[in-house]
């Protein structure tokens, strides 16, 4: 799609006066080491950004964003690379066969929400997760979105022909979104054996591997794709905008779990499962608002979103045959009563509502600060499921703002009020930023996190951290 | 007969007084219409920051202007700030778009005080505004070729400047220096135009410099070329046109 529509804007605006290509980007490098024994390094990760730009006179642009890394993660052997990431190819075409309508086309990153990084309503993209403190990182989908200004109105249409996954977390990150996957408990109860057998005796489930399937949506119309639209303006010291999205989640539920028995003991009555499970992209309807503005002297912004799936998701599960498994193990026919287990609902089609708050403020001797309230992380669902966090940021910059300091910043999680002794986690990120000139910044930081539960941040409890980021902007 | 010569000189006094008020508030109105006679500017120019040691550090950026409440700012250089660009509207609604979030930023009025990427310039001096709808003129008066006008902010406008000290040619009525002022007393900042020009019908500063006298820095802008009356549209100084 995107070298269709480069080809045709570039037949259509070929005879026109065109600029030059124009070559910018940034190399960068990021180092983060354990506070841990040893110190292992948890990440490096060494990027070149390149982006290319080209206007065609006033009416058109090619624009590209493309990542060229060579990465070492925690636990890996080897530093390996990653191939050439094309993570924006797009061709924009203003004026469009109206005044004020603009056309974008191919891979691009759409972004919606006003918030400071944690966008509830930014669901147009899939999410990239790669990097869990790069808050709000997205993929560049293939997209088609029409923009159209009237005054101080701005309509938009996006519409997304193939679905991507989300990009999960890598490294030492690789399982704090994730929930732990239990036994459901009725499989971990103890299995009465038929008394076909001559020894009674029974069994206690456990998984022994777990193997995770994607199942991707058919790349067509109907199953692949996603569209929206979002309208704004402004009214007042407010810009208000509302959108709705139907797109499917970047994040899956298990969909179907075969389940296997890979070993019983009939002495310990031990049982080792292995289990297949199919994983699906739900669908969802998302319905946002945001608005931003000023309140006083303070700077305020509020975006929730209504996300209702579009149906009850089940997970079903096939158990294994009990009776040949046993009938082999033991060298007599067995005959076991049919064992099922029912569906569970994995993901209720009642809607629930994440929303972030925030205001900033410049004081006079200088410290910017930054507070935001959010209810709610991307990869949370249910009413039940949403945590709450406060994230804090005070900066300063002295020295012609060649130094940024920014001591106090952070957050503090809560996952269950009523048992905040139990659920609450903290982390506390401060780093410092130089700037020995205006294309170099070098930041030097550190993680230190805590917590108990099983939010996001207490799974990062033990991974307390020292980083170090440079980068030269060309 | 002591009494009645007192009423008369206070009379006169409030009287010149007054009179003089109004020549003054006359004066800074005849140097809005200088400073944005045109119905429109196109400017390209070199900034470059002095830091308190003398280290240079050179930007380019381009501007365009509409009339007195309409300015759309953007960065050419360096590559690190490259396309940031700062679009200011009728209402004191001000924007700002930073190429590394790609997309625009309302700007609440906390920030209006702050340097202006690094500048040392506000983003409130960034604004387009005439100065007679945001400052009253309280005093003037003449010291050789210039007028002196005294400024003092409008009760509904809110600015870290509690005075302004503006000299202004009496030959052209465009400000030859500005000095500001904070709540203390004490002067902050300075701006000097360094080099006026008349560019066809306009009178024009091409080269000016603020001063930070708080950090002893300072920013220089010399215009690389500026054009006048391109009929430039209001399309131009919206948000579509700021994130592109």
């Amino acid at each position: 799609m995107s070298v269709f529509s480069l080809m045709i804007c570039l037949s259509s605006f070929s005879q026109e006066e065109d600029g030059k290509p124009v070559i910018s980007g940034s190399l960068s490098t990021d180092n983060r080491f354990l506070f841990a024994d040893d110190n292992p390094w948890s990440w490096n990760e060494n990027r070149i950004d390149l982006k290319i730009e080209h206007k065609f006179s006033t009416k058109a642009r090619f624009g590209s964003d493309i990542w060229f890394r060579k990465f070492a993660l925690y636990n890996d052997q080897d530093a390996y690379y990653k191939y050439p990431e094309i993570r924006e190819a797009y061709m924009e075409v203003y004026d469009f066969l109206m005044p004020g309508l603009d056309l974008k086309a191919g891979r691009q990153r759409i972004k919606w929400g006003c918030a400071d990084k944690i966008n509830p309503v930014d669901n147009v993209n899939s999410y990239d997760l790669e990097d869990l403190w790069d808050f709000g990182r997205h993929m560049g989908n293939e997209a088609i979105k029409l923009k159209y200004y009237k005054n101080d109105w701005q309509f938009e249409a996006v519409y997304l022909p193939v679905f991507t996954e989300a990009r999960l977390p890598l490294g030492n990150m690789t399982n704090a979104l994730m929930p732990e996957f239990k036994l459901p408990t009725s499989y971990s109860t103890i299995l009465p054996l038929s008394d076909t057998l001559i020894i009674p005796i029974s069994l206690k489930l456990q998984f022994n591997e777990l193997n995770m399937v994607n199942v991707m949506p058919k790349i067509n119309l109907s199953e692949g794709s996603s569209g929206g639209f979002r309208v704004a303006n402004r009214f007042g010291n407010f810009d208000v905008a509302m959108s709705y999205l139907y797109a499917r989640d970047g994040l899956p539920v298990a969909n179907q779990a075969y389940l296997s028995l890979d070993s019983v003991s009939l002495t310990s009555g031990q049982s080792y499962l292995r289990s297949d499970i199919e994983l699906i992209y739900p669908r969802m309807h998302y319905v946002g608002a945001e608005v931003t503005g000023t309140i006083g002297s303070v700077g305020v912004w509020a975006e929730a979103v209504m996300v209702k799936p579009n149906k009850k998701y089940y997970l079903s599960t096939e158990l294994p045959d009990f009776s040949s498994y046993l009938s082999n193990l033991v060298g007599i026919p067995i005959t076991l009563p049919s064992l099922s287990y029912p569906d569970s609902l994995v993901l209720d089609n009642k809607p629930w509502f994440r929303y972030v708050v925030g205001c900033d403020y410049t004081f006079g001797n200088g410290i910017y600060m930054n507070f935001q309230f959010a209810h709610g992380f991307m990869h949370e669902r249910t009413s039940d499921e949403l945590n709450d966090y406060f994230l804090l940021r005070a900066e300063k910059k002295i020295m012609n703002e060649k130094l940024r300091l920014s001591l106090l910043s952070g957050g503090f999680a809560v996952s269950d009020w009523s048992n905040i002794s139990s659920n609450n986690a903290f982390a506390w990120t401060p780093e410092i930023g130089y700037k020995p000139n205006d294309n170099t910044e070098i930041i030097l930081g550190t993680r230190i996190i805590d917590g108990v539960g099983d939010g996001m941040f207490a799974k990062l409890k033990n991974q307390d951290e020292l980083f170090l980021r440079l980068s030269y902007s060309f | 007969m002591k009494t009645q010569k007192m009423f008369l000189l206070f009379s006169a006094m409030l009287i010149c007084g007054s009179i003089f008020s109004q020549d003054a508030t006359a004066l800074l109105k005849k140097m809005d219409e200088v400073m944005y006679a045109s119905k429109d500017q196109t400017v390209k120019l070199k900034m470059t920051l002095i830091d308190k040691a003398g280290k240079e550090t050179v930007r380019e950026a381009e501007t365009i202007q509409k009339g007195n409440d309409k300015r759309l700012f953007r960065f050419i250089s360096p590559a690190a700030q490259a396309n940031i660009a700062f679009l200011s509207l009728p209402g004191e609604v001000m924007y700002l778009y930073l190429p590394a979030y790609e997309k625009e930023r309302r700007i609440a009025s906390h920030i209006k005080n702050q340097g202006f990427a690094g500048t040392d310039f506000s983003y409130d001096d960034m604004e387009s505004k005439l100065y007679s709808d945001r400052y009253d003129a309280v005093s003037a008066k003449t010291e050789g070729n210039n007028y002196v006008l005294e400024l003092k902010p409008k009760a509904t406008i809110k600015t870290e400047y509690t005075k302004m000290i503006v000299t202004m040619g009496k030959g052209n009525n465009y400000p030859i220096c500005v000095k500001y002022y904070d709540k203390t007393g004490k002067q902050i900042k300075e701006l000097n135009n360094n080099k006026i020009e008349k560019k066809g019908n306009y009178w024009t500063a091409t080269e000016f410099e603020m001063k930070d006298l708080r950090k002893g820095t300072k920013t220089k802008m010399q215009f690389t070329s500026i054009e006048f009356d391109k009929n430039i549209s209001d399309e131009e100084f919206t948000v579509r046109k700021l994130i592109r």
